[in-house]
């Protein structure tokens, strides 16, 4: 009887919340309004074979930007329902896969505590608890590599875990019983099958840039007072791969030395949600294909080149199709449009011929010095290379050693905190200046030192002590 | 709070609109008041938005205004205040005058119709932003929302689907969601509102990911799991500190618990 009435009253309710939702739903507030997509969000791509014996390749893609050290108690993770991947093309000719990585991350669920159990549970690592670090045990997330090769799908690391966020000294105590430094970050390094190394975790955003100038309309070049480094003291999640090079020739065999097409690589990074069925029609089936929503190949080309109206369009479509969707974006670059309005030629003194060169090449068929740039024509001599594909891909050729664009080497910078080249001011002189005069953002190094071996990036940012907030007063 | 801010609508300048549309006058679009209103509101993006509306060069001016709307779209939805959708539709009428074709500035207008229940409006929106980039992700949103107000659930459904297959993102899972709900299938609503919750994980605003609990929360109590129910609208507190649709919701869950109790009696 009792549970009779029960059920009636909860179907009554049921229906009163069901008509409630119903109502809410015919005003306009079922639909979020926007959004993006950090945790998908391709931010840099290092990529450079050994030098001198070119027999690895060191692919680094970096997501997730700007990180706050402090930001938990949710602290940022790689997303379980994002395939990451790293794409790598070969030869002039075709900007198709030739070898792919899909990297699939898992994350452990907290262990339920039962409701009559939550009163005096004294256990740490269970859902009852609300820092992170202590609702399960570590690793909190770990993953799988697979290499897609011709067609083929093969497993080259499972159960991989993935180095921890880096929160501060009490956890490093309680959870990790170790402290967090690099011998203990490089814990998390493992081997491949078929050779080579992987690492995935939070490390320290190695990219430097006057973000607040660059974003202020190309603010940069008016004798700022104080350039700053609007990506200092953040983090980012890095996927790290180590490959031998004579997996990626298509021969089985070590590359050849000297520069050729053949053995040079398109690289990209970029990620993927699924596709759900709106309405399933009764079958269990809940996701569709892989959709991309996010990829990156060479700094600065979505951010400074693709406007506003297609960055959806670039996101989801591939390298191979950019000539065909992008060409006026590379070809006739908007900002030197945006840098003559701004009055940035006025004030260095470029001639108004020499304006037009800059916006649509030599007759106005467009800038094909900066194609011949991003496909290393003229690396490491004139006409190296005759790579007659064009799209958005980092180039690297197995057989030479690495050196921006050819490459985008972490290590052979100048100084320790600086990767091998400043990309941002390489690209705003090839953009800007066409190469004629050196255009630079004035921020020439990371706030923290590269390390000289795997994975490279220095280790992540603490929340403890060198988030972005400051002393209380 | 309230009175003043009225006080600055009013004051504020009618400015026309590029569509042309007639409308009362209490209804045209009003330039934002720089001052009180801003400082009332105290949210440094929407100060920085505004500061660009002034500072903006000419061709960069229609964007300036269009961050401008999302920052008080942004606000309105996270404090539940709903009247500033009149700033809103100021910041779309604004960026629509300084470019009439302005993508990115219909958007913001659909928004705005969305809000004001133009519904028939905001559908022809989205059809003809649709007609002009078949891949408008935005556009088949906004489409399916304006189908799913005036009762066409298969349209609705069939744009949402369109945009699921364009960009999954928290935006189209959370509109399959409720499709789904809408279709009866609740389960798999739950199923969509978690990868949706999950997209948003990283969001510097919180309140799309608080709104999609907050609806899978509702879901829950529909089917009679308080608990579940109180964990979700607890879950939204916890991403937007008082956020009125989970303390609604906290509320209606309360109201459950209570006739439960009663019912045992």
């Amino acid at each position: 009887m009792k549970r009779n009435k029960l059920s009636v009253l909860l179907s009554a309710l049921g229906l009163c919340a069901v008509a409630a939702s119903t109502a809410s739903a015919s005003s306009h507030r079922e639909a979020p309004s926007i959004a993006n997509d950090p945790a998908a969000d391709n931010t840099d791509v290092y990529a450079w074979v050994t030098p001198g014996t070119h027999d690895k390749l060191y692919l680094i893609a970096n997501w997730i930007p700007l990180e706050e050290p402090a930001g938990g108690p949710n602290f940022h993770q790689f997303d379980e329902n994002v395939r990451y991947e790293l794409h790598l093309a070969r030869g002039g000719k075709s900007l198709d896969d030739a070898v792919a990585y899909y990297v699939y991350f898992e994350t452990k669920k907290p262990k339920r505590v039962a409701d009559d159990d939550i009163a005096f549970n004294e256990e740490l690592f269970n859902g009852i608890q609300f820092f992170a670090q202590i609702a399960t045990p570590p690793p909190q997330q770990t993953y799988k590599v697979v290499k897609v090769e011709n067609g083929k799908e093969k497993v080259i690391a499972r159960d991989v875990p993935v180095a921890p966020v880096n929160i501060g000294p009490r956890t490093d105590a309680v959870v990790y019983g170790a402290t967090y430094d690099d011998a203990f970050a490089s814990t998390f390094i493992r081997e491949l099958q078929g050779g080579g190394r992987v690492f995935a975790g939070p490390r320290d955003d190695a990219f430097y840039v006057d973000l607040g100038g660059a974003f202020d309309l190309a603010n940069i070049t008016s004798g700022r007072e104080r350039p700053t480094d609007g990506v200092a003291g953040f983090n980012t999640h890095t996927i790290a791969l180590e490959i031998p090079t004579k997996e990626l020739t298509g021969t089985g065999k070590a590359p050849t030395e000297g520069p050729s097409d053949e053995q040079t690589l398109g690289v990209w990074a970029a990620s993927s949600r699924r596709a759900v069925t709106v309405l399933r029609q009764g079958e269990p089936i809940v996701f569709g294909p892989w959709v991309q929503v996010s990829r990156l190949g060479l700094p600065l080309i979505n951010e400074v080149m693709i406007g506003l109206q297609d960055k959806d369009k670039y996101n989801r479509t591939q390298p191979r199709d950019d000539l065909d969707n992008f060409a006026p974006y590379f070809l006739h670059p908007v900002i030197v449009r945006n840098a003559d309005a701004v009055g940035i030629y006025d004030e260095l003194g470029v001639d108004d011929a020499t304006v037009d060169f800059l916006k649509h090449g030599p007759d106005r068929n467009g800038r094909f010095d900066i194609i011949d740039a991003i496909n290393i024509k003229d690396f490491p001599e004139a006409g190296a290379h005759a790579i007659e594909t064009i799209g958005d891909v980092l180039r690297v050729d197995l057989g030479i050693d690495s050196a921006f664009p050819n490459g985008r080497p972490l290590i052979d910078g100048e100084r320790p905190n600086q990767e091998q080249a400043d990309v941002t001011d390489v690209l705003l002189t090839l953009l800007l200046a066409a190469n004629t005069r050196p255009i630079t953002d004035n921020v020439n190094g990371n706030d923290k030192d590269l390390l000289d071996e795997f994975p490279y990036l220095a280790l992540p940012w603490q929340g403890f002590d060198e988030g972005h907030g400051v002393p209380a007063p | 709070m309230r009175a003043s801010f009225i006080v600055i609508v009013f004051m504020a300048a009618a400015c026309g609109l590029a569509c042309g549309e007639r409308r009362s006058k209490r209804e045209q679009p009003r330039a934002i008041a720089a001052g009180d209103c801003l400082a009332a509101l105290d949210d440094a993006a929407l100060k920085e938005a505004q500061r660009k509306t002034q500072t903006a060069a000419p061709r960069e001016r229609a964007a300036a205004w269009v961050s401008a709307g999302h920052a008080f779209v942004r606000i309105a939805r996270t404090r539940t205040q709903p009247e500033l959708y009149a700033h809103v539709q100021a910041c779309a009428g604004r960026a629509l005058e300084a470019a009439p074709a302005d993508t990115d500035a219909l958007h913001l207008q659909g928004i705005v119709m969305m809000d004001a229940h133009r519904f028939g409006e905001a559908r022809e929106l989205a059809e003809r932003l649709i007609a002009l980039d078949a891949d408008d992700v935005a556009a088949w949103g906004l489409l399916s929302d304006a189908s799913l107000e005036l009762g066409n659930t298969a349209d609705a459904v069939r744009a949402a689907q369109r945009m699921l297959d364009l960009k999954p993102s928290l935006l189209s899972y959370g509109r399959a969601a409720h499709l789904r709900f809408i279709g009866g299938d609740v389960q798999g609503a739950l199923e969509l509102y978690s990868l949706a919750i999950n997209a948003g994980r990283h969001l510097k605003d919180r309140e799309p990911s608080a709104w999609m609990m907050v609806e899978a929360a509702q879901l829950f109590l529909a089917r009679g799991d308080v608990i579940g129910a109180e964990a979700g609208f607890d879950a939204a507190l916890r991403e937007v500190p008082g956020y009125a649709p989970a303390l609604a919701g906290k509320r209606r869950a309360a109201a459950v618990r209570a006739g439960n109790a009663q019912a045992k009696l």
